[in-house]
């Protein structure tokens, strides 16, 4: 019977239509090398949609004008700290083989602005903590998950690769919706541990005593936490096609709907296709949005997003977009470590010829930034965390 | 010159294997244009990678783990659509045919719609390209205990949703 399962499988994969590809791939790979593929073009999206609205405010006349907080100020001015980022498909590397030939995965690796030196992140499974590491607080630490011999995990590594820890499992990637995310303090992380858990689904890692307690049930996906009013408080992203939402879940299980959605509404990028990073104070959200709902295509990035909410406010805040300068174009791709320092925005731009991590003010001056020469085009370069000097 | 001729070899390569990939992503995604999106992306992977794949004959192997590796890892963004729609399938909605092997197809299809895309990816690995367990679990990145109960899960799902496949994927599984 197993072949009768091949002969009606074959059938079906029949069905498609054939086409010629090359001049659709050709035109892919040139934009993936010049602009790191969707992302950029979101970016060009997001600077011609945002500027419909102006500057920063989206309210009407209608509306009722939300409060006038002040934004966030900071004391550093300079780009310090240690960056982890990962290039793709140069997984063989990290066990030594020939890079890119046999695994497409991401080799992890460490590095410092002015330093050349770039030190590989000793991994177990570099596919998978791609998209799920989160880096601690302090910096020291990454929580992730895994699937190896073991069976799916969530883990900690220190930053060294040297020591990993079980927290634990998860019931399938299918069944899970959230990466693991750290509490402000470091002393806890928050775990989505798959639909096959039921109500023990959701819930915090001590870990000190690698206890798991249940937390309240956010709806949605891609939970980000923020520490408000001394509280543990969950963002989490409802998508159901044209209706997205940001939702903001108490301790106590309450969940009330944000105001991104309709911040967004008013701009010409209206669904929230990924909840990104949500500032330490819940204020700022980070969304990935678009013009349009559904599917996002198969290289959307992880880790970005291209449009800050000030729910605070009702404000967009306004973030560099694209350049053009005499020598190439450029593209900014806003990380999921935007906030990592108190009162700035860390905003990755991306060109040709380099990239560039900028250090800006909320009110979208520059204040330091990094630049080099873009890598090798054998490999695309993506950001997994941040640590600032001094964490 | 050398270029040239490397330029040539990707073409060459595409125009040979896009039916087959086509295929494969066809039954991983279920949709004709989704089909094209993932075969694109893993082919742009591939010809940033051509000048070490063309020579250690890899190509092929590369494209495919690539493409169930972008297809697995979409799962965030898809699901959302996925949990929201209750429906059955565009594709399952009917085509008359009284024919018991068609009709046992359709269920099939709109069986295999149903499941996650890992589920989905270890099938199409399994049952459609005849890869071993091992294979599978190199494809996926993840463990051969993982390829067994993603299958078990997979093969569950199918008889749970369509009764239909009870029997049929009993014995293909036994």
């Amino acid at each position: 019977m197993t072949e009768e399962l091949h002969d009606d499988l074959t059938d079906m994969a029949g069905k498609v239509l054939d086409v010629d590809m090359r001049d659709r791939v050709l035109a892919g790979s040139r934009r993936l090398g010049r602009q790191r593929a969707v992302a950029a073009c979101a970016a060009a999206v997001v600077a011609a949609a945002l500027a419909v609205v102006g500057a920063v405010s989206v309210y009407g006349q209608n509306q009722a004008m939300p409060t006038d907080r002040p934004l966030p100020t900071g004391t550093v001015d300079k780009l310090e700290g240690t960056f982890y980022s990962a290039i793709y498909g140069q997984g063989d590397a990290a066990s030594g083989g020939q890079p890119g030939v046999n695994d497409p995965s991401d080799l992890p690796y460490r590095w410092k602005p002015g330093d050349k030196t770039m030190t590989d992140i000793g991994l177990d499974d570099q596919g998978m903590f791609y998209y799920s590491a989160a880096l601690s607080p302090d910096g020291q630490r990454f929580a992730y998950m895994t699937s190896d011999s073991q069976g799916d995990q969530f883990r900690v590594m220190d930053v060294g690769g040297e020591k990993r820890t079980v927290l634990t499992d998860f019931s399938g990637w299918e069944d899970v919706c959230s990466t693991p995310q750290w509490t402000s303090d470091g002393e806890r992380v928050f775990v989505d541990r798959g639909a096959g858990h039921g109500d023990q689904r959701f819930g915090f890692i001590d870990l000190n005593t690698k206890k798991f307690t249940p937390s309240a049930q956010p709806p949605g996906c891609d939970v980000r936490l923020a520490r408000v009013h001394g509280q543990d408080v969950m963002f989490s992203l409802v998508n159901k096609g044209k209706a997205t939402d940001v939702y903001r879940t108490t301790p106590d299980g309450k969940s009330v709907k944000t105001d991104v959605s309709k911040v967004l509404g008013r701009t010409k990028l209206p669904y929230a296709n990924a909840l990104t990073a949500v500032s330490p104070d819940g204020r700022f959200v980070c969304v990935n949005a678009s013009g349009t709902a559904g599917h996002q295509g198969f290289t959307v990035p992880y880790n970005f997003c291209n449009v800050i909410v000030d729910t605070a406010n009702g404000d967009l805040v306004k973030i560099p977009q694209q350049q053009k300068t005499a020598n190439q174009q450029t593209y900014a791709q806003v990380p999921a470590f935007v906030f990592a320092i108190p009162g700035r925005l860390l905003v990755t731009t991306d060109g040709s010829k380099y990239s560039e991590i900028g250090l800006y003010d909320y009110r979208g001056k520059k204040l330091d930034r990094y630049t080099e020469a873009r890598p090798s085009s054998d490999g695309d370069l993506t950001y997994i965390g941040f640590a600032p000097k001094g964490d | 010159m050398e270029a040239n001729a490397s330029s040539a070899q990707f073409d060459e390569f595409v125009r040979a294997r896009t039916g087959s990939l086509l295929r494969s992503a066809y039954l991983l995604t279920g949709d004709q244009h989704l089909a094209e999106d993932l075969v694109q992306s893993a082919l742009v992977r591939t010809h940033r990678a051509w000048k070490r794949l063309h020579d250690t004959n890899n190509a092929e192997a590369y494209t495919r783990k690539t493409m169930y590796h972008l297809q697995v890892a979409w799962w965030r963004r898809k699901r959302f659509k996925e949990t929201s729609d209750d429906g059955v399938s565009d594709a399952a909605v009917s085509i008359p045919d009284s024919s018991e092997a068609t009709v046992r197809k359709m269920v099939l299809r709109d069986a295999l719609a149903q499941l996650p895309p890992r589920q989905r990816a270890v099938i199409v690995l399994r049952f459609y390209e005849d890869r071993t367990v091992p294979d599978t679990a190199e494809i996926l990145n993840c463990s051969t205990g993982t390829v067994k109960s993603q299958t078990a899960k997979a093969i569950s799902s199918l008889r749970k949703q369509r009764p239909e496949l009870a029997q049929f994927t009993e014995r293909s599984f036994a």
